[in-house]
């Protein structure tokens, strides 16, 4: 091959990503806590996340509600409400609230309650158990949500995570309301393991349905919560979400593997919808 | 100019050079549009979420995506010491004519593609590479010299420069 350097540089102008990577960041940057006691230097990778995120969380969420004020009201105005958690979490409110778990370590709870609205004394009155004694792998779970202000909310898995759909993300159209994840059991240090795949929805939702590497489960919806468990599977399966609306509309969400090469130290809870079908 | 980045600024950035960045770390993995993807959107959302803490956002871009690329391919080796290619890589390689840069490492190509084609300042790549000037011409001359062993010429090397150059260029 006679090409030069300098022709392999310019040709790299043909070359670009394949989709909206911007989407991706978007919904990679509207939550991603994660408390999992895995190993000692993923625990300190994540500890110092949290610290980041929490001297970032406000100055980003003032400034990102003052854009999205407007945009939101002209959405509103023009298209309806969003079918995500601004259409209700009722299930969720309904529910008695509970002290907050010593399942779930507290040091985040400033942040969280930052990203929903809400002061940590607020946010830590507001958590409610909304399934409990569920499996993952030989663990046994709960879940755990707390409805934020104006349509944003968290829910906790405990032993693994948590995922919020922050105030100033839940009008992001790659995010629409779905706020979920999927997550191993005893840290993804294993080319296989369990996968718990669970999140919220709005009241607008009629049905979930987890995907793993094509086969289907239906998933039912308890309080606004969904949760599925999987004993094992590899690090080669995919994770798909599609989540049925009762307007008739269906949204396939996708994953990353949590037990992937690169999955462990940047478990994207979130992604744009791959497809939207009316 | 502030001294932080606003998160509007990142959003332009995505605009103005997320698909050079892409192409950046397509380069830096040697024709992974799956690792340029990961990386380029987890850079992204990474500058979104600590937007206020960023004081120059390109570089700074670019030492992240970079960063997760390489992370992604040591992870890689580990779990395929033997295997030439990674499942999971592209297999319709939509650039499969990335010789050249093939005889280069990866921060050799990180440096070469930062200088020749985004045309980032010394100063920037250093910044971008989490190294330091001296470091960046050293590698520089050294993928030069790899080149010009390859291709036999240092004029072919300069037969496409970018336009607009800080000045620097001409002290490597």
């Amino acid at each position: 091959m006679n090409t030069s350097w300098s022709d392999e540089l310019q040709a790299l102008d043909q070359v670009g990503p394949s989709r909206d990577l911007w989407a991706e960041a978007l919904a990679r940057a509207a939550s991603s806590h994660l408390y999992h006691g895995a190993t000692p230097g993923r625990f300190h990778a994540l500890a110092r996340m949290r610290s980041w995120r929490r001297r970032t969380a406000v100055t980003v969420s003032v400034a990102v509600l003052a854009a999205l004020g407007a945009g939101s009201a002209l959405a509103y105005h023009y298209l309806g409400p969003s079918p995500g958690f601004t259409a209700g979490l009722s299930g969720l409110d309904s529910l008695p609230t509970v002290p907050w778990p010593s399942s779930i370590p507290k040091e985040g709870l400033p942040q969280l309650a930052s990203a929903t609205g809400l002061t940590a004394t607020q946010a830590e009155q507001r958590m409610r158990l909304v399934q409990s004694g569920l499996s993952l792998g030989n663990q046994s779970v709960d879940l755990y949500a707390f409805p934020g202000d104006d349509g944003s909310a968290c829910v906790f898995l405990t032993g693994s995570g948590d995922i919020c759909l922050p105030t100033w993300m839940r009008n992001n159209p790659a995010l629409d309301g779905v706020a979920w994840a999927a997550w191993g059991g005893d840290g993804p240090v294993a080319p296989t393991g369990p996968l718990g795949v669970f999140g919220l929805v709005a009241d607008n939702v009629s049905g979930v349905e987890a995907d793993i590497s094509g086969t289907m489960r239906s998933v039912p919806i308890v309080s606004n919560s969904f949760y599925a468990n999987y004993d094992q599977i590899t690090n080669k399966d995919t994770i798909k979400l599609i989540v049925r609306f009762d307007d008739g509309t269906t949204r396939t969400f996708s994953a990353p593997n949590p037990y992937a090469d690169n999955g462990p130290t940047q478990l994207k809870h979130l992604s744009p919808p791959t497809s939207t079908t009316p | 100019m502030g001294t932080s980045t606003s998160q509007i600024e990142v959003e332009h950035a995505y605009r103005e050079y997320g698909a050079q960045l892409w192409r950046g770390v397509y380069a830096y993995s040697h024709g992974r549009a799956d690792i340029a993807d990961d990386a380029v959107a987890e850079a992204f959302a990474r500058a979104l979420e600590g937007s206020a803490h960023i004081r120059s956002l390109r570089p700074w871009l670019y030492r992240v995506a970079f960063r997760q690329a390489a992370e992604r391919l040591r992870s890689e080796r580990r779990a395929h010491p033997d295997a030439t290619k990674v499942e999971g890589a592209s297999e319709a390689d939509p650039n499969p004519h990335l010789n050249a840069l093939a005889l280069l490492n990866p921060q050799q190509r990180a440096v070469v593609f930062l200088f020749y084609y985004a045309d980032l300042s010394i100063a920037d790549i250093a910044d971008a590479t989490g190294s330091n000037r001296i470091a960046v011409r050293v590698q520089l001359h050294r993928a030069r010299e790899v080149l010009r062993r390859r291709y036999g010429s240092a004029v072919a090397m300069r037969e496409w420069t970018p336009t607009g150059g800080t000045g620097e260029h001409e002290l490597v």
